[in-house]
């Protein structure tokens, strides 16, 4: 699937989430139009219903209307309610939650998790209401039943915490509270995962304009992830886009790296150099005498567009001194002719094979 | 008494009182026909006795009520608590709660029959509890009235003639230009009366042409009449039991700027409670006008 495509399929899924929202706000405003007693569910104050409906006594006077909470489909009927709003108002938070963890990749048993668990702590919370001694007998099962689970991810468990949340809101019959969490939560994890907020790859395509290919593949000012194409974690810090060109590219180049790993060490090509240019010729010009003069051998592996509609010349080269790599580089930048633009050097010594 | 009189005098031929006359009918346009005076007639309501002001847990004060023995009491909106004030002093007690822990609910307003103390919500629950002693709890019983699915609940109060509680309608649903009133039978076998719709075009009558719309409600225990404390229209509004107007009264100069609780003590005094509304809480007392003498 393309960038584009999947950009747009992203876009299609935020607004189904938020069409969600909106259908649920209303849906909800017409039950409580319909069935005054929703509202109770909503606000916070459905939790006297639960309160002893005789405690004066037998001799004592009767009551003055009619007793809320004397039966136990009244409670039942809050808990229902309760408890479908909490799964309602995790709907949304699971598909964010996929979206945004698509190419990470995410496990079933955690989206399960995010739906089933508020549910369970509704029950609870209104089981252990008002209830000193059942808040104490829930931490003893709690504690013997010892959940250990790991999650991988820390933001897995602020998303469980968060169906905790919604779980005690949805328990205290505060549903309004926990559909404010949910819209506020996704809001900030869209936020944060739309502008990719503390990435360094995309710090520095805020700072310099579009990210060079070279930055992208081997990332910027990183001594440890450099010296590998495809890292890991530079596929996990890079946008979608950005990941589909940085496999793309590894894909092409992976196939002279392979070439290279064939020859014989001393002749292998142990930097890679992408030279930016408006005009590939030109820079040909100039760029490969200079080669033919630095390197022990050299090869011109591919030429891609480059960012702002020039070209990225991709050259391989064996560069016997290591002095030679400031010396190359900045001979290039100088090149007489002015066909440069700008150029950058890789190290790929080290470089792992694959399979 | 004489300077007291002129002062009186004074007061009641000052642009102040010109300005309140000239919203509301004095008591002598009032509606009422027999010889029981008014209320505007029984309180000299342009000169209060007294005022505190409230600590910040009555910040949002919404009812007063006087239990069987003469203690005042206050509650606050969202916490089923009450809290002892002492008329004297304006000092308040520590109070004590509804059920096991606070309730929290919209309370609207109290009333006591007997040893039976009740809160109102908003939308129509009572809550009977006993009187508890400080910082203590009542058990508590909440029942349903129905009132709510008609209306918005704002005032509560028992009259002793019917022995009933009456809760009075802030807003009826669906809107109609009306204050409703609902008497409960503390006696559940009684038959409930329907509800008494009074048009907003009586209220016109005494001066308050934009409606009322009531935050408290008691009953006057030496008259019998109902007495109607309206926050938005800064006025009192007494009426009898067939929900006829005797008399009405606007509070001039934002004195009572959110009067939500009122209450009538067995001492004759007429006490208010105001919300703070940016301010202090306040409880301000009303007594009978000065009595001129040779």
């Amino acid at each position: 699937m393309s960038a584009v495509s999947q950009a747009r399929n992203d876009r299609r899924r935020l607004l189904g989430v938020l069409a969600y929202y909106v259908v649920m706000a209303g849906v909800v405003a017409a039950l409580v139009r319909v069935f005054p007693s929703v509202g109770d569910a909503l606000s916070g104050r459905g939790i006297q219903g639960l309160v002893d409906s005789n405690p004066f006594g037998a001799d004592a006077p009767p009551a003055v209307g009619t007793p809320v909470g004397a039966t136990p489909w009244a409670g039942g009927f809050l808990g229902t309610i309760s408890m479908l709003g909490a799964l309602a108002i995790m709907i949304p938070v699971t598909r964010i939650y996929m979206v945004t963890r698509r190419y990470r990749g995410f496990e079933e048993s955690v989206v399960h998790t995010l739906l089933i668990l508020p549910v369970a702590v509704t029950g609870i919370v209104m089981i252990v209401q008002h209830s000193v001694a059942l808040a104490f007998s829930l931490a003893g099962i709690v504690a013997a039943v010892r959940f250990r689970t790991t999650l991988e991810d820390t933001k897995d468990a602020v998303y469980v915490f968060l169906a905790i949340g919604v779980g005690i809101a949805s328990g205290v019959q505060a549903l309004g509270l926990a559909l404010v969490l949910s819209l506020l939560f996704n809001a900030v994890v869209l936020v944060l995962w739309a502008t990719r907020f503390g990435n360094p790859y995309a710090a520095a395509v805020a700072h310099g304009g579009t990210m060079p290919l070279g930055d992208a593949l081997v990332g910027p000012a990183s001594a440890t992830t450099r010296q590998v194409v495809g890292d890991g974690s530079l596929v996990d810090a890079a946008s979608p886009r950005d990941l589909a060109e940085v496999l793309e590219q590894a894909a092409r180049l992976e196939r002279h790296l392979s070439e290279e790993r064939t020859r014989k060490k001393s002749k292998r090509a142990n930097v890679l150099i992408l030279v930016h240019a408006p005009d590939a010729a030109a820079a040909q010009g100039e760029v490969e005498p200079i080669l033919q003069d630095v390197a022990t051998r050299w090869k011109l592996a591919e030429i891609v567009p480059g960012p702002g509609g020039g070209v990225v010349l991709e050259y391989l080269a064996n560069l016997a001194v290591a002095q030679a790599e400031g010396a190359l580089l900045d001979r290039i930048r100088h090149a007489p002719g002015g066909a440069v633009t700008a150029a950058e050097l890789r190290s790929l010594k080290g470089l792992k094979g694959r399979g | 008494m004489r300077v007291r009189t002129l002062v009186l005098a004074l007061a009641l031929s000052g642009p102040g009182h010109a300005q309140a006359q000239a919203q509301v009918p004095g008591p002598a346009r009032s509606a009422a026909q027999d010889s029981t005076p008014t209320l505007t007639q029984r309180y000299d309501l342009e000169h209060r006795v007294t005022r505190f002001d409230l600590p910040g847990r009555l910040d949002e004060i919404s009812g007063l009520g006087f239990s069987a023995s003469g203690t005042l009491f206050g509650h606050g909106d969202e916490r089923g608590q009450l809290f002892t004030i002492d008329p004297a002093t304006g000092e308040v007690g520590r109070g004590f709660g509804l059920g096991p822990t606070v309730l929290r609910d919209d309370f609207e307003g109290m009333a006591v029959a007997g040893d039976r103390f009740f809160l109102v919500s908003s939308k129509g629950w009572l809550y009977e509890f006993r009187e508890a002693p400080q910082g203590g709890s009542s058990p508590v019983r909440i029942t349903d009235t129905g009132v709510g699915a008609g209306c918005e609940v704002e005032g509560l109060a028992y009259d002793p003639t019917t022995q009933s509680l009456i809760l009075a309608c802030k807003t009826v649903i669906p809107a109609a230009p009306e204050v409703r009133l609902q008497w409960i039978p503390l006696d559940p076998s009684a038959a409930v009366p329907p509800p008494l719709d009074i048009p907003l075009d009586a209220f016109a009558e005494v001066g308050l042409q934009g409606g009322v719309h009531p935050s408290g409600l008691d009953v006057d225990p030496r008259t019998g009449h109902l007495v109607l404390v309206a926050a938005r229209e800064e006025a009192l509004v007494e009426l009898d039991g067939d929900g006829r107007v005797l008399s009405a009264y606007r509070f001039p100069g934002h004195r009572h700027p959110q009067a939500e609780g009122i209450a009538f003590g067995p001492d004759g005094l007429l006490y208010i409670g105001d919300e703070a509304h940016g301010g202090k809480a306040r409880l301000t007392v009303y007594g009978p006008p000065a009595v001129e003498g040779r």
